[in-house]
Formats: structure tokens, C-alpha cells, sequence
């Protein structure tokens, strides 16, 4: 699978690249990964984060999610209820999120909302209250448009894999191929993007039989969510992507009865895309020589009446376009 | 002649065997004309001794109980031998061209101990060195003999077969009870009362030599040693008088040993100059396959590299695993940890100076030797005998072949390779003069399934000219020019890209040496280096590339210093070398530079402005580094010393990893990037035991580090051309205390070291402001190596090394994120440990044979590295599956033992 960084990043080309530098030492030198268990120091466990996103479109969407920190170890998800979430744009208008349970609040804005406008260009930013009268708020994020996908193709390809008694095998892959402008306009400059991936496949849980009627159910899965998958259009020369590979998975059973792969593209704003950067830094770590310290990852959340309470979480603003491509069992 | 007691047979008969030597040698080769009527057989051997230039050996009551009647008319000794001792148990051997050694067949067949050979040449030449004590030397003419009743001596003290200066030799004076030692070009001056002393020369591996002098007047005395008639210098060779643990002014120094370097145990059999390093007290590394090392909680790029007079900005091999030093070469080796001498500057931490040795002017050697991952060969000789030698090496690896038979096709696409080569020619011009034109190339290849890969190199030449203006007064030029380029490739794709960068710079530096009166030595010099750095630039890299190409400007930096150094020998007890160095940097145009909001660089958001400079100083700094180091000697073996420097560095390495990078750039100084700056004290006592046989010592230091920097979280360090706003300023400290344990001969020999050793820093805006330890902050630090030596020839080696796991950055938490994955929340930084690292090696080394007439000796080191297969932690970090919570995960670069095999073949 690809993932695409920040070319301009040293970082990003070990974090690409590691994978493989290990292995090249690992036949030179007998290198090996366990797993291990530490003890960790005591943290902030009572640090708020706050994770929120307004989807520009008709009704827009905005969803923001409270919960506090866990340790490493911990499963536990910790959400967190507030006595409000609200939504500001720029001119201080202000609409209420509703309160969806364990820490998910959320609200469809439909483009003739009497009193609270959601366009391209302009900027909106969340409110926090929470129970014991703090009240955090984020910085004011802009609506950046999104170039629309021009198509999503698949390709079969080879990739070698390693089985169990040591010998490696040619396994299909499927890779899918994204083209885009990424661009909205002559006008504009390049777009930094984003891909969030999804699958739809049918479920028949009952053998065929035609006296039986079958049980059929549809399952939507979000994919590739340990990853993520941003680019700095900015970097490049070229204003368009073309067949350019963003996912590729293994041939499995999912594909037995075929199924929808959903892409969506979203725009990202330069701390948006920041923030993102820094997330997949931190969560791709391979522990090499060469690769750089973790971090402490930007935030555009603060609480308004005392800096030292620190908070974690981005709030952003984003255009999607989705296209979706039916792949057969053939 | 008889010899009894000489015998001593050893337990390793196992190898290679000392077979009866009978091809055409000197002594065999004489011809005999004798009659002989019914002697016993002793008799005929003393009669032959009596005639002809040759010796024997034998215990009589092994020779056969036969009386010999022959005729011998021009024949063979060989020939006469074999017709004397033919039908019996005994057989012959040459030794050294005039020596027979005769002895049951059984016996010749065994591998003799050292001591045998030992003693044998003391045999052989004890009458020669009888003769020689009793040959009385004049100095100067009685017309010169001054008022005063005192002359100066000086002279050279050299290796009597190849002619090259001997380092350190000691010349004692018996009846003054004092002496001195030859400098780097082996020459020496002492202020003598006139009238006759006894001259007592020393040199470890060398014969002793010992004579009766007469001094009238002021004059000359070169004197040519001989080496110890067994190898010695294969274990014993150290360029310091044996009590220089307790003599020596300088404190916090270690010189390394190449013979014993050699014999300790490698990874892949790798001879290793930077590895064997961390075996010593107060230096780390930051794990296994690293580059660079860490003394005293210094930064990798702190440490000062130099190949003779020229700085190696990589010494690595294979990203870390290797270092590019090929011990074949190397004449001398020493870090100065804690005060470094005046001469030296540019650097914080440390300096290693690396001397290589000129080839021998008399005779060719052919060296060469084969291993797991890479082999080597070096060639030594005249050019013009006595005048003039060179000295090549070359080292290659062929990783590939491990590579291709790695079932894995991305390992089997990859690709490693590595070579180093020098040459040294150098020309005695003169008596006075010795000119040295030395070239170093190294370059390494790393490519990775045809995706991404590395090339990176140095090239370096250098000119030395050393002088002896007068018996007292030396000099030493030298001219260095060296380039540094690295490479980093990333292959295929939207974003495959190219990035270069470059260092290169011209450094003259002339050092002169005076000894005005015994006791005092003044040292004075100058320097100046002309820095050259390409920091980077990044193009696309194939036909699909898209990525936007970007570069920086050239950056120049002048970095030059005068520095002034005496030691003086102020009473027998208390010696002290006190130093000046004045450094003065400037950053040199043409360049732009940045103007920022309040004129504090904190992020690219505050450039307000920018300056173009087309050329002259942007920015300058001085320095004025004073250096200190005293001896006290509380008797004869027991001394204190301490020592205070101020040291400045105006070049870093830019990295924010646990370990540089190849393309990691070198950044100068600038107006916004100060140079670093540090006290370092330290302060010691040494004490040696059983005739400097065993060395003890305790030293404490503290290095206050007034300027530094540290990188602020996700710092972008690569062609950023406002790299200052990536960085945080603060202060540092490091501070420890070094114990260390070593015998240094003996059956069993080797040394025990610990060291504590704390590096700390703090930095505005990283980790609330607090002080936190740096990523190489290991407190303890135990190592421990084992010789054992029954022998010259057969050396096993144990070492084990144990260190407290360095510090790193865990996370303080975790969230679910909106698409439900878990994110880490990292904070403070480096709060937690990694596990502790300990590690066990061992090696058996065959070395080269005794009998020196055989032209081609070949030996052997077999080395199990990490014996027990210990999976030390080079790093900790955290993974998460899909649906699964996070996991903590260990990265051990090296999880098991590695054994592996030399052969070293000489061609002498």
C-alpha cells in the first residue's frame, strides 16, 4: 500500500523507505522486531481531546468527538460528555451540535440554514464547554474547494510475499488508481489532499437453496485506518494525478461476491495537512536509526481562560468529493 | 655450544607447524672442508662453529650417541649435517640464517614457545650485545667543552631495519636517574652533565640498548634499535613509555593499542578502530550499526575525526556497522576525551587522531587479508631505498553475494558495497627533511530493491612536510584539501527525488616544536580551514517525478586559530602543559539572509525581510580557549593530574536521529546559529602496580556546555533555507566519573573499565524548559576485555559490555481518532529508558608463525560476536494493528551471534 507524505520532509522518506532498509539489515544482520512490555510514566489522563470536522456540501456535516486521554495499554476509549459543543464562523454566528452519546456530537447544516451560512472560503471554528466550566476553542479553520476525481481505475498487480515455510509466493493484488486535477481552478494553485478509503460487499449468510430466500446483507468497512494518507500537492509540479496508485489489497473473499470501493478525496488547509503529517509521523514509527524523535503533535485547540490546561485534538474544514467503483468477481 | 633449559614445548601443537626449514639459507648454504676421525658429534658441531659464521643449538643429551668419521670437501653444511645426523631421531633446522637448531624430529614438529625463541635470540646475540654494551660512544669534541660542564644532546631513535622514526622511545640517563622520550619524528634532546653516562634506549617490541657515553660538547647521537627477537610488536607495540599512565601530563587520553585492537573480537571479523573505542571508558554509542561515537555525553558530531592532519567529516561504512579505518595502515591511535591539547580545536567532545605510518624504506611487505563481507590488501616499500617509501591499501567489500541468497526479493533488487583506499609516499629530502603526500578515498553504495539508496564518499590529500631546523627546534606543515558528498535516492514514483549535499574544505596548518632546555617543551602554531558547504538540494529523480526541485546557496565559513602550548617539567614531581588557542570564524558571503520579527527566528511566519550579502563576513566569532592539564607525581607510581579546557565548535552536523544519516548536512555557523561552546574539567588519579604492568585510575569530569542547540518537535531539516528556525537554543551539561582496571602483559591480560556518565541539556520550549537527558545519556557503562595469551602466537579474547538503555520518548497517551484508530500523544521528551544492552564477544586469534625467514605467514582470527545471541533494543516504539489496542515493540539491529573467520597473509 502507498502512503503518501510530505516530500520536502527527510522524515517522511525513511518512514517510506525504512520498511525496507530493516530488511536489507535484517538479512546482513540478523535484525528482529518482539514485542515488549514497558512501564510507562504517569500521564495526563485527564487531558481533553477534542477531534472535530465540518464536510462542506449540501447538508454539510459537521461532527465533533470528545473523550480523554488512555495510556498505550489501556482500551478503554474514555469518552466524554460536554455541556456544549457549538460551531462559530467567522462573523460569530453560532449554531448548537447535537448530542449523540459517549462523546459524539454532530449536526447536518443544510445550505439554507436561516442563520448560519456554510461556504467555500470562509472560515469556522468549534467551542467546548464542558461540565466543570472550562471552555476550549478552536482557531478558525478555512473551507478550502476540493478538485473532483476524474476516475478510479483498478489495476492487477504482483507482489511478493513471504509464506509460512520461508518461500515466497507471487500474490494479486488490487491496485487502485486514482486521476484527479489537483487543482480547482487555471486561477488556483495546487491542493493538499487527503483519501479516506471504504468498501461495501454483500453478505449472503445462507447457503443457496432455492426454496430458502436467501439472507443477504451489505457491509461498509472503513479501510486502511491505521494509515494515513495525505499529500502536498504544493510540492509538485504537475497539476493533476494521473492513474496515480492509492490502495492496493490483497485478493481476498471479500471480492467473492463483489463489492463498492468508496474514494474520498478531501481538501486539507496547510495546518490541516500539518497536523495530519505529524499524526502519520507518529504513528508510523519503525524505531530505526535514522529516523526522527516523535513529537508532540500541533493542535488548534486551546482553552480560552487558562494556556496551562493543554488540550489535544484539531478541528478542520473540508470539501469531499466521493467516487465509487464496482469491482466484479471477474 | 649447549643450551640446555631452553626447551619449553607449549600445549598448542594444533596448527601450523614449524617444519624443517632446508631450502637454500645462508648458514646451510656454507661449505665445509673438514676431515674428521671418530668425534663425537658435539665436537664436530663446536669444530664447524670454530671456522664458519654459524651456531648450534641441541641439548647434548639429545644428540646421538655416535662418533662421526666423513670427509667433507666443499660441502654443504646442509649436506654434512644430513650425512652426520642421517639414521638417527634428529633433525635440524635453520633459525634466523646463522643459527642450526638441532633436536629430536618429534620436537621440530611442535610449534615452540616464545619464550623459547626469546631466549634463544638473547643467545644469539648476547655475545653481539655484550660486544656492543662494552663499545663506548664520544659525543662532541673536547676543543667544544663548555665552562658550564653541560652539552646538549639530540638525535633520533629509529627502526634499525626500516629506518622509520620510533614514537615515544625512552632515553634514560642511569647515573642522572632522569630521561626523555622521542617526540612523533622520533628525535629526542636532553642537556647532559659532560663525562661519561650510562644511555639506556627502550621501546617496547625493540631490543634494549645500553651504552657507555662520553659527552665532551654539544653533538649528535642517532641511535637504530632492533626489534625483540619474537614478535612483540604483534601485542605489546604502544607508543607510550610504560609508566605513561602515571607520567604523562595529559589526563583523559586513551591510546589504543592496533595489536590488540586487532585481536579483539569483531563483528564479521572486521578490524574496527571506532567500534573498539566503545571498549574504553567515557565512549558510547547509541546502539549497535550507529555511526559515530559519544564521549563523555558529547554529540556524535563533537568528536574531532583526523587521518594525519586532515578531519574525516564520516568514518562510517554501511550506514554505522564499520568504520572507514583500515587498521593495516594506522601507525598510532589516540582520543583525547577530556582536555584536549592546544593544537587541536573545532570540536567539544573529543579528538581522535589517527596517524598512519609511512612505508618501510628498506623492504616490501605484501599484506593482505580475507573476510566474511570484505577483504583487503596492502603493499609497503621503497622507492628509493633509505630515502624515500610508499604505502598503499586498498579494502573492498562483496556484501552482495549475503544479499543475493537472502530469500526475500527485495533484499535480493538491494545492494551494499564499500571500498577504501589510501597511499602514503613519503621522501627523506634531506636529513633535515621529510616530505609525505598522503590520498584517501572512501565511498559507500546502499541500495534498497531498486527504490531508494545512499551513496556517499570522501576524498583527501594531504601534504606534510616535517623539518629539524636545529637540534632543537622541529617543524611540522601540512596542507590538507578533502571533500565530502553525499546522496540520497529515491527511485520511483510521484516523489522520487535526489538529494545531494556537500562539504568541502582547504586546511594549512603549521605546528613548530622547541625545547629550549630539558624539561620544557614549547609547541606553537597556526592554522586556518576554508569551509566549503553544499547544504542540499533536492531535484526529481527519473521520468515520473513530479516533485519540485529546490537547493541551497553554497555557505562559507573561515575558521582559523593560533595556539601556544608548554609543558614544563617544573620540578620531578610536578609537570605542567598549559595552553592558549585564540579561534576566530567568519561566515562568509555571498549568501541571503533571513530577517525576522524581533530578530528572534522562530518559525518561517516571522521573516519579515531578508539581506543579500554578495560576499565578505556576515557574521564572525572568537574564542580564546585556554588549556590546562598537571601532573603530580606522589611517588613513582602514583600521580594526580587535572585539567581545564575551553573548547568551541563552528560547525555541526544537523540530525535530530539517534544517529546521523550519510546526506545528514553540516551546517556552519551563522548570525543566528552560534557555535557551541563548553568548559571541561577534569580532575584524576592514576596508579600503577607491579612495574607498570597494571594501570589504575579514577577520574571525574564535568563538561559545561553554555551554548547548544536541540531540534523542536518534527523539525524540517533538509534543504530548508531557514534551517534556524528549526532549532531551540539552551545549555548542556555532562558529568561522570571513569574507572579503569589493566594489566597489560601477562598470560592473562586486558582491562575492566566503568563508567557513569550523565548528558543533559536545557532547552527553551522543549520539555517545559526543565533539564532532560540528551538520546545518548547512558549512566552506566561496564566493560570489561580478557587476553589470554600462553603465548605469543595464540591469543583468545573475551569482551563484554553492559550499558544502560539510552533515553527515549514514549508516548504520554492515547486517543481514538474520528475514523478509529488510536493516535499517540508524545510529550516529554526522552522521560523513559530502553532496555539495558549487554553483550558478550569472544575470538581466537592464530597469529603469525615464529620462524621470521618464512616469506609468507599467514594467521587467523575466528570471532563469535554477540555469543549468546543477546536482542539488545537499538530503539522502542509503538504500533497498532487494525481493531487492536497499541503495541510496544523493541528494534534489535543485531538478534544473534555472528561468527566469522579472517585469514591475514603477509608476503613479507
Amino acid at each position: 500500500m502507498y502512503k503518501l507524505k510530505d516530500t520536502k520532509r527527510s522524515v517522511s522518506f525513511f518512514r517510506w523507505k525504512v520498511g525496507g532498509m530493516l530488511m536489507v539489515l535484517l538479512a546482513m544482520m540478523a535484525s528482529c522486531l518482539d514485542a515488549i512490555d514497558l512501564e510507562t510514566p504517569p500521564n495526563n489522563e485527564e487531558s481533553l481531546v477534542i477531534q472535530g470536522k465540518l464536510v462542506i456540501s449540501d447538508p454539510s456535516i459537521v461532527e465533533v468527538k470528545l473523550s480523554r486521554l488512555f495510556t498505550f495499554t489501556a482500551e478503554g476509549k474514555r469518552p466524554v460528555n460536554a455541556q456544549s459543543v457549538i460551531l462559530f464562523d467567522e462573523d460569530n454566528n453560532s449554531i448548537d451540535l447535537e448530542d449523540q452519546g459517549l462523546g459524539n456530537y454532530y449536526l447536518r447544516i443544510p445550505a439554507d440554514e436561516p442563520g448560519f451560512q456554510i461556504d467555500l472560503g470562509k472560515s469556522y471554528s468549534i467551542q467546548v464547554k464542558t461540565f466543570d466550566g472550562r471552555t476550549f476553542q478552536s482557531n478558525f479553520e478555512k473551507a478550502e474547494p476540493v478538485p473532483r476525481i476524474e476516475s478510479v481505475d483498478l489495476a492487477i498487480v504482483e507482489r511478493e510475499q513471504i509464506n509460512a515455510a520461508g518461500t515466497t509466493n507471487l500474490v494479486d493484488y488490487l491496485q487502485y488508481q486514482v486521476s484527479t486535477p489537483l487543482r480547482t481552478s487555471e486561477a488556483a494553485g495546487n491542493t493538499r489532499l487527503g483519501w479516506e478509503f471504504q468498501h461495501t460487499f454483500k453478505v449472503s449468510d445462507t447457503p443457496i437453496d432455492r426454496d430458502v430466500e436467501q439472507k443477504i446483507c451489505y457491509v461498509t468497512e472503513n479501510l486502511n485506518v491505521t494509515d494515513i494518507s495525505v499529500i502536498d500537492a504544493e510540492a509538485l509540479t504537475a497539476d493533476r494525478l494521473e492513474n496515480y496508485a492509492v490502495y492496493e489489497a490483497m485478493i481476498s473473499r471479500f471480492y467473492g461476491e463483489g463489492l463498492y470501493f468508496s474514494l474520498v478525496q478531501e481538501s486539507l488547509s496547510e495546518t490541516a495537512y500539518e497536523y495530519f503529517s505529524q499524526v502519520a509521523e507518529n504513528t508510523g514509527r519503525t524505531g530505526n536509526m535514522f529516523e526522527a524523535p516523535p513529537g508532540k503533535v500541533i493542535t488548534n485547540i486551546r482553552n480560552i481562560n487558562d494556556e496551562t490546561d493543554e488540550a489535544f485534538g484539531f478541528f478542520y474544514v473540508t470539501q469531499q468529493d466521493t467516487m465509487r467503483r464496482y469491482v466484479s468477481p471477474e | 655450544m649447549k643450551a640446555s633449559d631452553l626447551f619449553r614445548w607449549v600445549a598448542f601443537g594444533c596448527s601450523l607447524l614449524l617444519s624443517v626449514f632446508l631450502s637454500a639459507q645462508a648458514a646451510l648454504d656454507l661449505r665445509i672442508n673438514a676431515t674428521i676421525q671418530d668425534q663425537p658429534i658435539d665436537k664436530v658441531l663446536e669444530a664447524i662453529e670454530g671456522r664458519h659464521p654459524v651456531r648450534f643449538f641441541f641439548q647434548a643429551d639429545e644428540l646421538p650417541n655416535r662418533k662421526v668419521t666423513a670427509t667433507f670437501a666443499d660441502t654443504r653444511l646442509e649436506d654434512a649435517l644430513k650425512e652426520m645426523l642421517s639414521g638417527t631421531p634428529v633433525s635440524f633446522f635453520l633459525y634466523r640464517d646463522q643459527a642450526v637448531i638441532i633436536a629430536p624430529e618429534w620436537m621440530i614438529n611442535e610449534v615452540f614457545s616464545a619464550n623459547y625463541y626469546k631466549a634463544l635470540e638473547e643467545s644469539i646475540s648476547g655475545s653481539e650485545t655484550q660486544q656492543e654494551e662494552n663499545k663506548e660512544i664520544t659525543i662532541g669534541d673536547i676543543a667544544q667543552l663548555r665552562p658550564s660542564g653541560k652539552a646538549t644532546v639530540t638525535g633520533t631513535v629509529v627502526d634499525a631495519e626500516s629506518g622509520e622514526p620510533i614514537i615515544g622511545a625512552t632515553i634514560l640517563w642511569t647515573e642522572l636517574g632522569s630521561g626523555t622520550a622521542t617526540d612523533a619524528d622520533g628525535s629526542f634532546s636532553a642537556e647532559l652533565p659532560t663525562g661519561k653516562l650510562e644511555m639506556k634506549v627502550q621501546y617496547v617490541g625493540y631490543q634494549d640498548m645500553i651504552r657507555q657515553v662520553t659527552v665532551l660538547s654539544d653533538g649528535e647521537l642517532n641511535v637504530k634499535l632492533n626489534t625483540e627477537a619474537v614478535n612483540l610488536q604483534e601485542i605489546l607495540v604502544r607508543a607510550d613509555a610504560p609508566d605513561d599512565n602515571v607520567e604523562s601530563a595529559q589526563i583523559g587520553v586513551a591510546r589504543l593499542d592496533m595489536q590488540e585492537i586487532k585481536k579483539l573480537p569483531a563483528l564479521l571479523g572486521e578490524v574496527d578502530v571506532v567500534n573498539s573505542l566503545l571498549l574504553y571508558p567515557g565512549v558510547s554509542s547509541v546502539g549497535e550499526g550507529a555511526s559515530g561515537f559519544n564521549v563523555r555525553g558529547g554529540e556524535v558530531d563533537q568528536n574531532l575525526i583526523l587521518q594525519d592532519d586532515g578531519f574525516i567529516f564520516n568514518v562510517s561504512h554501511a550506514l554505522g556497522f564499520f568504520s572507514t579505518f583500515n587498521a593495516d595502515l594506522i601507525s598510532n591511535v589516540e582520543l583525547y576525551k577530556g582536555n584536549i591539547p592546544a593544537q587541536f580545536g573545532g570540536r567539544l567532545s573529543s579528538v581522535l587522531d589517527v596517524e598512519m605510518r609511512d612505508g618501510d624504506y628498506e623492504d616490501f611487505h605484501l599484506k593482505g587479508s580475507i573476510g566474511a563481507i570484505s577483504s583487503k590488501i596492502s603493499l609497503e616499500g621503497p622507492v628509493i631505498k633509505g630515502t624515500s617509501s610508499f604505502i598503499g591499501g586498498f579494502r573492498s567489500s562483496y556484501t552482495d553475494w549475503i544479499l543475493k541468497r537472502i530469500q526475500v526479493p527485495e533484499v535480493q533488487k538491494s545492494s551494499a558495497f564499500f571500498y577504501d583506499a589510501n597511499f602514503r609516499y613519503s621522501h627523506r629530502l634531506n636529513d633535515k627533511n621529510t616530505l609525505t603526500l598522503a590520498a584517501y578515498s572512501a565511498q559507500d553504495e546502499f541500495s534498497y530493491n531498486e527504490e531508494f539508496g545512499f551513496e556517499y564518499g570522501t576524498q583527501m590529500g594531504q601534504l606534510i612536510l616535517r623539518s629539524i631546523f636545529n637540534d632543537n627546534f622541529y617543524s611540522r606543515f601540512s596542507f590538507t584539501a578533502s571533500k565530502y558528498k553525499s546522496s540520497q535516492f529515491d527511485f520511483g514514483g510521484l516523489n522520487a527525488s535526489r538529494l545531494d549535499n556537500e562539504l568541502g574544505y582547504f586546511k594549512f596548518k603549521e605546528q613548530i616544536t622547541l625545547t629550549p632546555k630539558e624539561g620544557l617543551k614549547l609547541d606553537a602554531g597556526i592554522s586556518s580551514v576554508l569551509y566549503q558547504v553544499d547544504p542540499g538540494s533536492r531535484s526529481p529523480y527519473g521520468a515520473e517525478s513530479q516533485l519540485v526541485a529546490s537547493s541551497l546557496e553554497e555557505e562559507k565559513g573561515l575558521e582559523s586559530a593560533v595556539f601556544a602550548n608548554a609543558e614544563w617539567e617544573i620540578s620531578p614531581a610536578l609537570l605542567v602543559s598549559a595552553g592558549l588557542r585564540f579561534g576566530l570564524y567568519h561566515y562568509l558571503g555571498p549568501q541571503t539572509v533571513f530577517e525576522y520579527q524581533n530578530g528572534v527566528p522562530t518559525n518561517a511566519a516571522a521573516i519579515i525581510d531578508s539581506t543579500r550579502y554578495e560576499g565578505g563576513t556576515i557574521a564572525s566569532y572568537s574564542s580564546l580557549e585556554p588549556r590546562i592539564s598537571m601532573r603530580y607525581r606522589l611517588n613513582a607510581s602514583l600521580s594526580v593530574k587535572a585539567g581545564y579546557s575551553r573548547t568551541s565548535q563552528f560547525i555541526n552536523q544537523i540530525f535530530n536521529s539517534a544517529s546521523p544519516t550519510p546526506t545528514s548536512q553540516w551546517q556552519l555557523s551563522t548570525n543566528y546559529i552560534q557555535p557551541n561552546r563548553s568548559h571541561n574539567f577534569s580532575v584524576g588519579v592514576f596508579k600503577n602496580l607491579n612495574d607498570n604492568i597494571w594501570e589504575t585510575s579514577a577520574e571525574v569530569f564535568y563538561r559545561d556546555i553554555d551554548q547548544l542547540y536541540d531540534y523542536k518537535d518534527f523539525a524540517q531539516l533538509t534543504v530548508n533555507d531557514h534551517l534556524e528556525t528549526e532549532l531551540r537554543n539552551g545549555v548542556g551539561r555532562a558529568y561522570g566519573l571513569e574507572l579503569s582496571v589493566k594489566k597489560k602483559e601477562g598470560t592473562v591480560n586486558g582491562w575492566v573499565s566503568y563508567t557513569y556518565s550523565r548528558s543533559e541539556r536545557q532547552i527553551e520550549g522543549i520539555n517545559k524548559g526543565d533539564w532532560y537527558p540528551s538520546n545518548f545519556d547512558v549512566p552506566h557503562n561496564l566493560s570489561l576485555v580478557v587476553n589470554i595469551q600462553p603465548n605469543q602466537r595464540n591469543t583468545l579474547t573475551f569482551n563484554f559490555n553492559y550499558s544502560k538503555g539510552r533515553p527515549a520518548t514514549f508516548p504520554l497517551g492515547n486517543f481514538e481518532s474520528l475514523r478509529g484508530s488510536v493516535i499517540p500523544i508524545y510529550s516529554e521528551r526522552n522521560q523513559i529508558r530502553i532496555p539495558d544492552y549487554h553483550r558478550m564477544d569472544v575470538a581466537y586469534t592464530l597469529g603469525k608463525g615464529y620462524n621470521k625467514t618464512k616469506k609468507i605467514k599467514t594467521s587467523w582470527t575466528i570471532s563469535v560476536y554477540n555469543v549468546y545471541g543477546r536482542k539488545n533494543a537499538f530503539s522502542v516504539f509503538f504500533t497498532q494493528a487494525a481493531f487492536q489496542g497499541v503495541q510496544a515493540n523493541k528494534l534489535s539491529i543485531l538478534g544473534s551471534a555472528f561468527p566469522s573467520v579472517t585469514l591475514n597473509i603477509e608476503l613479507l
